[in-house]
């Protein structure tokens, strides 16, 4: 009779095998297989299809734009994100915990409703233009959504909390008493923060950067809405491929190799942990 | 030559292994259970009226829609031959014609549905797979507020309109409006590269690009005056009290969208869904559609009030001046074509 533990492990297996295995085997399975026009493909094993986004300027125009992006919101994240994680990090009481919470809380909302709630904000006629123009600070609407700008913005805002919560709690992590004993050794508030916070906070500033990095790569939603169709990076170019121009197999290997970057990105970050770690405990 | 899927039937084989413990005990879909693939909306509501009500007081059947784009069920029916999501299916020609290729939908016959003995011929597509449920058009919607009237797809390349138009994104209706183009040009609906020249013309002097969806928005507003469209989007629009909402009926002719019906080949239900698309021909049904939605009916024998002959095309000179795209030409270059749209068009849209 089987014991527990083997029905345990046939259960998380078949779990496993249904939900990740079979899925990405499909898709790898289509990714290699002979576009002829259409929806139509047939099952002749070919490279193809990866050779094109090597090949093809567009398509490579497009991995190197959304790298491009997502560096971009990563750095934004970072500079933003760093100053409010420490306030969090360092204050007490009711003020942290609203930070905290209105922080968090805006992971909650749906991500379609916050996209949308940019599409009113920045819109030529939108709430911010309105404040900027009635102020005299502009004479005609910027340009802010339906382009790169849009997207970054909305990216931003989205990942902005990520980064908050993870840098957070790799800075309340260290110890107050190294500062303290660096103060009294006469460092200044900038030398303390170069020689002992931002070393100690780098093993958060890395994991919350693949983080923010990974997610970005991989949006669609924002990029599809605040884009407006002139922005493309790999997620709006698969539901192109997908929905326009049928071509399925293609759309596997730009999907295949999403998921090859992300997982890159995800042993990375692993082995640069352990490197940091391995270099604060010698 | 299309190859059995070895390396996905293996992989749907595991799947099915691993997974049968459990869809055995799932009940089975009785059999008097229709899904409906649709395509969502405003159109949902009026299958619901015209065809599904009428099937559901006659067999007691249990109907439900499932709505998606034509590209999305596509790709349901093409990941699922064997087990369709659905039985009967709403779909667009150029969506449909792989699945014509490949054999994914059922010969229909007037002998298991007899409504279709009324369609006429050009009504009947892939070889009697698929049957137009009604008639539609991509034409020229225009406030009258603030343009008086529209009669050619010129008014797109009249320099006196710059600004005061949108083109569609290549989601929606883009490759239609290039064969509307290339028949304003040269006559030939087919000389693609003469529409294209024209779009690319066309484009920088647009005041954006957008879906119906966001047309109908942008109307609203007012902040355009004219912009290509489905024409029973327009209808809807002036139903729902944009009351200075028109619809062109262009010299060179609205450009052909029928909207067809198909069942999958393995449809689980294909009785009960012959019986919709036998209801979906029916002249009540044909009525009901071109009241609610102006579409032009596909069979014939109905007769339809004039109030509704502005709002689509109608008579033998608009029904033979109508655009019809190769749309297998087209599939041929459509990657290309979508690829290149977002390289040349995109980038010029309003930059006039």
């Amino acid at each position: 009779m089987p014991s527990v533990r083997t029905g345990y492990v046939i259960l998380l297996g078949s779990i496993f095998v249904v939900f990740f295995v079979i899925p990405v085997g499909f898709f790898l399975s289509v990714s290699v297989a002979l576009y002829l026009e259409p929806g139509i493909f047939d099952d002749t094993f070919t490279l193809e299809n990866y050779a094109r986004l090597v090949r093809d300027d567009y398509a490579l125009g497009v991995l190197t734009d959304t790298l491009r992006i997502s560096a971009v919101v990563t750095i934004l994240c970072l500079v933003l994100g760093y100053p409010l994680a420490m306030f969090i990090a360092r204050e007490t009481g009711f003020v942290r915990r609203a930070v905290m919470i209105v922080t968090v809380a805006s992971l909650f909302t749906n991500l379609v409703v916050r996209t949308y709630g940019w599409l009113v904000f920045l819109t030529p006629r939108g709430l911010f233009n309105n404040m900027l123009l009635d102020s005299g600070l502009i004479e005609k609407p910027l340009r802010l959504m339906f382009n790169e700008t849009g997207v970054i913005i909305g990216l931003v805002q989205i990942m902005l909390p990520i980064q908050i919560i993870v840098l957070a709690v790799s800075l309340q992590a260290i110890d107050k008493v190294l500062e303290d004993a660096a103060s009294i050794a006469g460092a200044g508030k900038v030398r303390v923060f170069t020689r002992i916070i931002w070393p100690l906070s780098l093993p958060g500033v890395i994991s919350g950067s693949i983080l923010v990095f990974t997610l970005s790569m991989s949006s669609f939603i924002t990029p599809e809405f605040l884009g407006g169709g002139r922005v493309m990076v790999l997620g709006t170019l698969i539901r192109q491929l997908m929905t326009r121009s049928l071509n399925y197999p293609f759309a596997a290997a730009v999907s295949a190799t999403l998921l090859l970057l992300a997982i890159a990105m995800l042993v990375s970050l692993a082995i640069i942990s352990r490197r940091v770690m391995r270099h604060r405990g010698a | 030559m299309i190859h059995p899927l070895t390396r996905r039937s293996t992989l749907g084989a595991l799947a099915g292994a691993v997974a049968a413990p459990w869809v055995s005990s799932l009940p089975a879909r009785a059999e008097d259970e229709l899904v409906v693939g649709s395509w969502g909306g405003v159109w949902d509501d009026t299958v619901q009226r015209a065809v599904i009500d009428p099937l559901v007081a006659e067999t007691g059947a249990d109907v439900s829609i499932l709505p998606g784009s034509s590209t999305d069920q596509f790709a349901k029916l093409l990941a699922n031959r064997d087990a369709p999501p659905f039985d009967v299916l709403y779909i667009d020609l150029d969506v449909a014609l792989p699945g014509f290729a490949q054999n994914l939908f059922m010969q229909l016959s007037a002998d298991d549905i007899p409504h279709l003995a009324n369609a006429y011929g050009t009504s009947i597509y892939g070889n009697g797979q698929a049957v137009a449920a009604s008639f539609g058009g991509i034409s020229i919607v225009y406030d009258s507020s603030q343009i008086e009237s529209i009669d050619s797809w010129g008014a797109f390349t009249d320099p006196a309109n710059a600004g005061m138009y949108a083109v569609p994104e290549i989601d929606s209706w883009a490759l239609y409006v290039v064969s509307a183009f290339a028949k304003l040009r040269t006559g030939d609906e087919n000389d693609f590269d003469a529409g294209w020249a024209a779009m690319a013309e066309v484009a920088p002097q647009a005041a954006l690009m957008a879906s119906d969806y966001d047309v109908r928005q942008i109307f609203e507003r007012g902040e355009i005056a004219f912009s290509p469209m489905y024409h029973g989007e327009a209808y809807v629009m002036y139903l729902a009290g944009q009351e200075n909402i028109r619809l062109a009926k262009p010299k060179e002719g609205m450009v052909a969208v029928p909207n067809m019906l198909a069942i999958p080949a393995n449809a689980r239900n294909a009785s009960l869904a012959q019986r919709f698309i036998h209801h979906a021909l029916a002249p009540s049904a044909q009525n009901i559609f071109a009241e609610e939605y102006a579409s032009a009916p596909s069979v014939s024998g109905v007769s339809l009030s004039e109030e509704l002959v502005p709002w689509m095309p109608f008579g033998d000179e608009e029904m033979n001046a109508l655009v019809r795209p190769d749309w297998d030409a087209i599939n041929k270059m459509r990657d290309e074509l979508i690829q290149r749209w977002n390289q040349e068009i995109i980038p010029i849209v309003g930059m006039g």
